[in-house]
């Protein structure tokens, strides 16, 4: 080495000093952190297998996440509780022996399973949020099929399992009130009420709105201000609310116009539509050129509606197509679009369609809290 | 298929689809046990859509068919969802070693090219071990959502098996879309 070079390195290597003693040695064991108590207006969830991460989509940074029973589809936040909630199928030897059902509460802080609940072995094992309700954030309501269906009721305070209410032909569990709606084979809605207890108080069924054959509705809703919204494969919009105990299904409207049928554009996706109440923004994920037998396929553009005026505002063409898309709650929501080709979120302005970022390397189903 | 389609199958059957009311016939069994297990099926069952179907006890029917029942493209994987069973140790028609057969499943009305006619079809799942993961595929010609297990093929359909655990699905021709016979 010249001894030019040689001098000048060493010269850096004396200045580098000072920075280098500032710095305190880390522990040889490590430690262990945990997550701010304060949740974000922009926190959502992804269940990936049995993982379920905890992000936030205004930074894209990971607080941690949580291990799942390879059974549990979707994940139940409960922000006021500093909870979240699953459920989960357990055998004692991983894939057979003897089988073990829970609702589990994990603390959001810690990360970590804090108690379990156990239900029947019945909870269906598929994978979207309609699977799993927070009702009035006191009961936590699992839907099963053995193939016969029902609900499994938890209690969140008492920690204890209340009972199971049978709702044959009738599936999924949209919590509303102190009850919960669900979407039914013979193509109406019912509405389970609940007592003080959480015991069935009554139930309502609601008029037929639609044709499973003609056109089904999705097997997937997100809520409304008062009520939830459903959507047909060929695009049409039906919004239900609870008027003095009776299910009112408004007259539907679709997201299509004449020249977008023309185009032969659809909506496809497994959680293929999103809402933001606090803005009324509706979002859905639309692909060309398909049937209604291709209404789980990914949707290679965004839409965007005004839901009030029931007019589209912007579309943006996808370049990682996606299946699954959620809006956060606020009043300046961000829309999550998980890709179904490349393992990654993008994080776009609701208002705006701007992309924002991107965060790499997670997918499945999302949820916001 | 996609990974997003395939994943609950990946791990353990969280994606998995149902079929409706009469699909739910296990491959072997006799007459007088389906009805049973059928009865059974369709108390649980309550209100759901039923196809107009019986099963002959001796019906082994022949079906002219062409193609690898390996691939995806295969005619009577119209509203497949899963791993091929061909490609985890055992064939369309038969479960792998040392898994389980679900004694009840969801049905297809599927095209075979080779005769020109349409057949019903039933997706049993192999279940009791962990995922196959091979030869994944997933296609849903005239499947719908779960509130209609009739034809929705996003249950988990290890009914019957003594664990739900998802390992691959076999494709069963039962009968001809037009008859009200099963094969």
């Amino acid at each position: 080495m010249p001894l030019r070079a040689a001098c000048t390195m060493v010269l850096g290597l004396l200045l580098s000093l000072p920075a280098v003693g500032e710095q305190q040695w880390d522990s040889i064991r490590g430690a262990v952190i945990t997550a701010p108590t304060e949740i974000g207006p922009h926190w959502f969830t992804l269940r990936n297998g049995h993982t379920g991460h905890v992000l936030d989509a205004a930074t894209g940074h990971s607080y941690g996440t949580l291990t799942l029973s390879m059974f549990s589809p979707a994940l139940r936040p409960h922000a006021s509780a500093g909870m979240v909630y699953t459920y989960g199928s357990f055998y004692s030897r991983t894939y057979y022996g003897d089988r073990t059902d829970a609702v589990i509460f994990y603390d959001l802080e810690t990360m970590s399973p804090v108690d379990e609940v156990i239900i029947p072995p019945k909870a269906a094992g598929i994978g979207h949020s309609g699977m799993i309700g927070l009702i009035d954030e006191r009961f936590v309501g699992v839907w099963n099929i053995t193939p016969g269906m029902s609900v499994s009721l938890v209690d969140v305070e008492t920690r204890q399992f209340v009972g199971e209410i049978s709702t044959p032909g009738c599936a999924t569990v949209w919590p509303y009130a102190r009850g919960f709606f669900m979407i039914c084979g013979d193509g109406a809605l019912q509405y389970i009420k609940l007592d003080e207890s959480g015991a069935e108080a009554g139930r309502l069924r609601s008029r037929i709105f639609f044709d499973v054959e003609k056109d089904a509705i999705y097997d997937y809703s997100v809520p409304t201000a008062d009520g939830w919204l459903f959507v047909s494969m060929e695009g049409q919009v039906f919004e239900a609310r609870l008027v003095d105990d009776e299910i009112v299904i408004a007259e539907p409207w679709s997201i299509l116009t004449e020249q977008d049928s023309k185009d032969g554009w659809r909506i496809g996706g497994r959680q293929p539509f999103a809402y933001n109440a606090a803005t009324g923004i509706f979002m859905t994920l639309m692909h060309k050129n398909g049937s209604q037998d291709t209404y789980k396929q990914a949707g290679t553009e965004l839409w965007a509606f005004n839901r009030e005026r029931k007019r589209r505002g912007y579309r943006v063409e996808l370049e990682n197509p996606s299946r699954n898309i959620a809006l956060t709650r606020d009043d300046d929501p961000v829309v999550l679009i998980v890709g179904s080709e490349d393992r990654e979120v993008d994080v776009r302005q609701a208002q705006t369609g701007r992309l924002l970022r991107t965060i790499t390397e997670v997918g499945g189903l999302v949820q916001v809290f | 298929m996609s990974s997003d389609d395939m994943l609950g199958r990946v791990f353990a059957g969280v994606d998995k689809l149902t079929a409706g009311a009469s699909r739910m016939l296990a491959r072997n069994t006799s007459r007088r046990s389906f009805i049973g297990k059928a009865g059974a099926f369709m108390a649980g069952l309550g209100a759901f859509p039923m196809l107009p179907v019986y099963r002959e006890a001796h019906a082994a029917s022949v079906v002219d068919e062409m193609g690898d029942p390996n691939s995806c493209e295969y005619w009577r994987y119209c509203a497949f969802s899963g791993s091929i069973c061909g490609c985890c140790g055992g064939t369309a028609t038969t479960c792998p070693p040392g898994s389980e057969v679900a004694t009840v499943a969801w049905v297809g009305t599927c095209h075979n090219p080779a005769d020109g006619r349409d057949y019903l079809i039933s997706y049993n799942d192999c279940c009791g071990k962990s995922s196959c993961g091979r030869c994944r595929c997933s296609r849903s010609e005239g499947e719908k959502p779960v509130y209609f297990p009739s034809k929705a093929n996003t249950i988990l359909w290890c009914f019957g098996a003594q664990s739900h655990a998802y390992h691959c699905t076999l494709g069963l021709v039962i009968g001809r879309a037009d008859s009200t016979v099963l094969g």
